[in-house]
């Protein structure tokens, strides 16, 4: 190991101090122009809801609103009675759980990895200029539990709905918490168009991604 | 020395007759082109997110020692480990060390144009370790041993037919040899394989797209998620990455996959764009424990210091192949090189020798095609001729080429015996064409009258009919 | 005004009509047009070879000879575009030459550009055919042009324009480029020939000769009937032209 660190450290020193005697020599450093167009302040203006949704769609994803969470297990029964999924649902998250639980839905607290069919998370938040969920790695939420299942239900709270990306790493410096392992930002299924250029959604993470919006 | 002159003009020569190819190319030609089109079509400021994403990068390799080092602070601080590779060879002896520490036997890898360059898979096979690419289309290049012909698009040049003979060959024990292969069961089954690898790896390597200087993560874009499953579920991971992908901030990032997405594939963003920061942390129930970022140079440090510069904007959306007109005719593996199109003409010579590709720089026809959609605004043409200047400065050009510059230069240089060669020349011309129609007895007309007909359209030059006028009048 | 006529040296060899309807058109709206004898090419040849001193010395030719008109004109994108754009990125490091390079790039100007930019001449014919216009890469990309020969064509009475399926993609031709990877040209040509035969158009013009010699060759070979000119002729009127490529 201490070869390999020394190897590392002179590699660093040749990179950076190339790098550097370049710059410095052939006068190179310049300092930063602001960019011709940064995000809008549309801080003021309201989230179109409609215009969240279609960008969903538009991603192959789908969507339901419901008024309150007393509403998600019925959304959920729907939506796994459609796709004819009996297998449980995977749900870490606990407070997600005692939501979920008593409802009449099959669902687990178990993380088992080789054996997750249907998960249901919660988004952190989402954004609507591209109909992407922000998902935040913690105990209570695994990044696996985003990309293992066929089915992948997420549950959005329409509040946390921001404009674009740049509100997300906003909102990420203000909470002043060290950064999580791992942010998701996902918009719809995964999917291939590797073969003959045909979109095919599934390809190793979700089969479908169904939002649905308090 | 390889003379992988006469290789390109061979590779290109049996790809023009390759009908399955030329099929699949009109996919990109038409497809890709049409897909970007679309998606820039309902964003107006595209046109300034380009300014934008131009100026980020290029202020990057104005900085760029000064954001690696922050980028590496806050990267340790998080907890990963940073490594630096001078070389390829260096990479590769970094990756196949921390396999070697790990006790690793199975390795899953994501998508890696790093990797590729570095040759990685090579060098891990060698050394007895079983690696297997998780992106479909790296994977199924890999099954039939190929490199990938195309940097976001792998296998572009595969038929679903060719591509369910590779499964049939290797996946014995699920595949149905009596089936008719769709191409969704194709995906599944690949998924099926796939995911008992995801789940039994000991290594997960991928790419990064870029690097944050403010916070020391890795940005990854993907659309099948294997990138975040070879991410979130091996005890530990590798990121191969290559000194040029640091951003300044996650704003700047923000920026860069406005434009990544709609050049590359023509979505408004990816499925996947995923934030990593660090290892996994107390009580996550996944992610590695060890999470190493390699950061290889391979001669960009060496580019930084030559008018390739700029070529160090680039964030490999693959647009300039979609887009040329040459890439589009022969594909991805006459350039035998891993990066192919117009980046690839500059970046192969720049990190592997002007000797070795000598080609690449020529076998454009310099349209500026590739250059009008980069999301970073690469003066990809300037860059190519600078290349040519380069070959001719060496001497690396063929005799005939230069003997021929030099001829015609001597007359250039002298307007009066250059009028006369121009009336001689296409007196001499108009002979040779009326009356012993031997024009293809020329070199230069050889070539030309094999695919093309060909006739001047008078005996006399412009400059001597104009002569007559002026005394005539 | 004062106009130095840059003729090309694939015009002044093998399609001398087009410097004779561009003058023509320039004499027409008053100018002054002037052939200089001593000019030779653009050096663009050596410049796409890598042959910087060559092709200084030629540029050094060119700015000499034209330096004195009021206005450079020539009929092709991609020598105006040498003359114009690169010029001036050839002698960066040498103030003096660099300073008349600007100056020279300043009062040079594509053929179609100057007359319906700078001349804004009305054009006051009737030709009727259908026609489809291909975009050459260097005048495209490098000057901007794209509208100005559309809209003077617009005005020729009975005159319809057919666009093709993506005019702006090269046609192969690329200088040498054509003769050194002559089958990759070719493939390249070929499609854009299918293109041009699927408009069902009378007659492509162009901007430039090297790409329309391209074109009309490939064309011929392969027995698509389509008849090739230049905008100017067009313009001109070109009752007596045999279309390009084509012999009596």
């Amino acid at each position: 190991m201490t070869d390999l660190m020394y190897l590392n450290s002179k590699q660093r020193t040749d990179i950076l101090g190339d790098i550097k005697l370049t710059l410095d020599d052939l006068g190179l450093r310049k300092e930063r122009k602001k960019n011709n167009l940064i995000d809008k302040n549309t801080a003021s203006k309201d989230i179109n809801i409609e215009k969240f949704k279609k960008c969903i769609i538009d991603a192959s994803a789908t969507i339901s609103i419901v008024n309150s969470p007393d509403n998600i297990s019925l959304e959920v029964k729907t939506f796994l009675h459609d796709k004819n999924i009996s297998s449980p649902i995977a749900i870490i998250d606990p407070q997600l759980f005692d939501e979920i639980d008593g409802h009449g839905l099959n669902i687990t607290n178990e993380y088992d990895r080789n054996d997750i069919t249907v998960s249901m998370t919660k988004a952190w938040m989402a954004i609507e200029e591209t109909g992407s969920l922000i998902m935040k790695s913690c105990p209570r939420n695994p990044t696996s539990l985003n990309f293992l299942p066929d089915y992948h239900i997420v549950i959005l709270d329409r509040n946390s709905i921001v404009h674009n990306m740049n509100q997300v790493w906003k909102e990420l410096r203000e909470s002043k918490k060290s950064l999580p392992r791992t942010i998701n930002i996902i918009t719809g299924p995964s999917r291939t168009a590797d073969i003959e250029h045909t979109i095919q959604l599934g390809a190793h993470g979700p089969r479908s991604l169904h939002v649905i919006v308090i | 020395m390889p003379n992988t002159n006469t290789e390109f003009k061979y590779k290109a020569r049996e790809a023009l007759k390759d009908e399955q190819l030329q099929q699949a190319l009109v996919g990109v030609k038409q497809g890709l082109v049409n897909n970007r089109l679309d998606a820039i079509k309902v964003v107006p400021e595209f046109e300034s997110f380009r300014n934008d994403a131009a100026a980020v990068k290029q202020h990057v390799l104005e900085n760029l020692d000064l954001y690696l080092e922050e980028f590496e602070e806050n990267a340790i601080s998080s907890g990963a480990i940073v490594h630096w590779a001078k070389t390829a060879e260096d990479a590769r002896q970094i990756i196949l060390d921390i396999c070697k520490q790990n006790n690793a036997k199975n390795i899953i890898k994501g998508k890696s144009m790093v990797s590729e360059e570095i040759r990685l898979n090579e060098a891990l096979k060698n050394n007895g370790l079983d690696v297997v690419e998780t992106d479909l289309g790296e994977y199924i290049v890999q099954l039939a041993d190929e490199p990938p012909s195309h940097i976001i698009m792998p296998c572009i040049h595969k038929t679903l037919s060719q591509i369910t003979q590779l499964f049939r060959k290797n996946h014995t024990d699920i595949h149905k040899a009596d089936k008719n292969y769709s191409v969704a069961d194709i995906v599944n089954e690949a998924r099926e394989v796939m995911r008992r690898k995801f789940l039994s790896a000991d290594i997960g390597i991928i790419g990064a797209n870029f690097l944050i200087a403010e916070t020391g993560s890795i940005v990854l874009v993907t659309n099948e998620g294997n990138g975040d499953l070879c991410s979130c579920l091996p005890k530990t991971q590798i990121i191969t990455t290559s000194i040029e992908k640091v951003l300044p901030t996650l704003d700047d990032a923000s920026l860069l996959l406005k434009v990544l997405a709609r050049s590359a594939t023509g979505q408004q963003i990816t499925s996947y764009n995923t934030l990593l920061t660090g290892p996994k942390q107390d009580n996550d129930k996944d992610g590695p424990e060890e999470m190493h970022i390699v950061l290889v140079d391979n001669g960009r440090s060496k580019m930084l210091k030559t008018e390739l510069r700029e070529m160090l904007r680039c964030i490999r959306c693959g647009a300039c192949l979609n887009h040329c007109p040459v890439y589009g005719s022969v594909g991805g593996h006459a350039y035998n090189s891993v990066y192919p199109g117009p980046m690839g003409s500059i970046l192969s010579p720049a990190i592997e020798g002007l000797e070795k590709y000598y080609d690449l720089p020529n076998a454009c026809t310099l349209n500026g095609r590739c250059e009008s959609v980069c999301p970073v605004k690469i003066p990809l043409t300037k860059i190519l001729r600078h290349l040519r200047n380069e070959q001719f400065k060496k001497r690396l050009n063929n005799k005939s080429t230069r003997f021929s510059l030099k001829l015609w230069s001597f007359f250039a240089t002298r307007p009066k015996l250059y009028h006369r060669f121009n009336s001689l020349f296409i007196n001499a011309l108009n002979i040779y064409i009326n009356i012993l129609n031997r024009c293809s007895a020329i070199p230069v007309f050889s070539s030309w009258l094999k695919s093309r007909d060909f006739a001047p359209s008078q005996q006399k030059t412009f400059q001597q009919i104009w002569q007559s006028r002026k005394e005539n009048d | 005004m004062k106009i130095g006529f840059f003729v090309t040296c694939l015009v002044d060899t093998l399609r001398p009509e087009i410097a004779i309807a561009s003058i023509k058109l320039l004499e027409d709206a008053n100018c002054d047009v002037h052939v200089p004898s001593q000019q030779t090419c653009c050096a663009q040849i050596a410049f796409n070879n890598g042959d910087l001193e060559t092709s200084k010395s030629i540029a050094r030719n060119v700015i000499n000879v034209f330096e004195p008109f009021d206005y450079l004109v020539a009929p092709s994108g991609s020598c105006l575009s040498m003359i114009k754009v690169h010029y001036p990125e050839l002698f960066k490091d040498e103030a003096k030459m660099l300073e008349r390079a600007n100056n020279l790039s300043e009062k040079s100007y594509e053929i179609l550009t100057f007359l319906n930019d700078i001349l804004d001449i009305k054009i006051k014919k009737r030709f009727p055919a259908t026609v489809t216009y291909h975009d050459s890469c260097s005048g495209l990309r490098e000057l901007g042009i794209k509208s100005q020969p559309r809209k003077l064509l617009s005005q020729i009475k009975d005159l319809k324009i057919t666009e093709m399926h993506e005019p702006e993609v090269c046609c192969g031709f690329g200088g040498t480029f054509c003769v050194k990877y002559p089958e990759i040209s070719t493939n390249i040509v070929t499609e854009k020939s299918n293109d041009i035969k699927n408009t069902g158009a009378d007659i492509l013009v162009g901007g430039d000769l090297g790409c329309l010699l391209n074109i009309s060759g490939r064309c011929s070979r392969m027995n698509i009937p389509i008849k090739c000119f230049h905008t100017v002729e067009l313009l001109a009127g070109i009752d007596d032209c045999l279309p390009i490529g084509k012999t009596k």
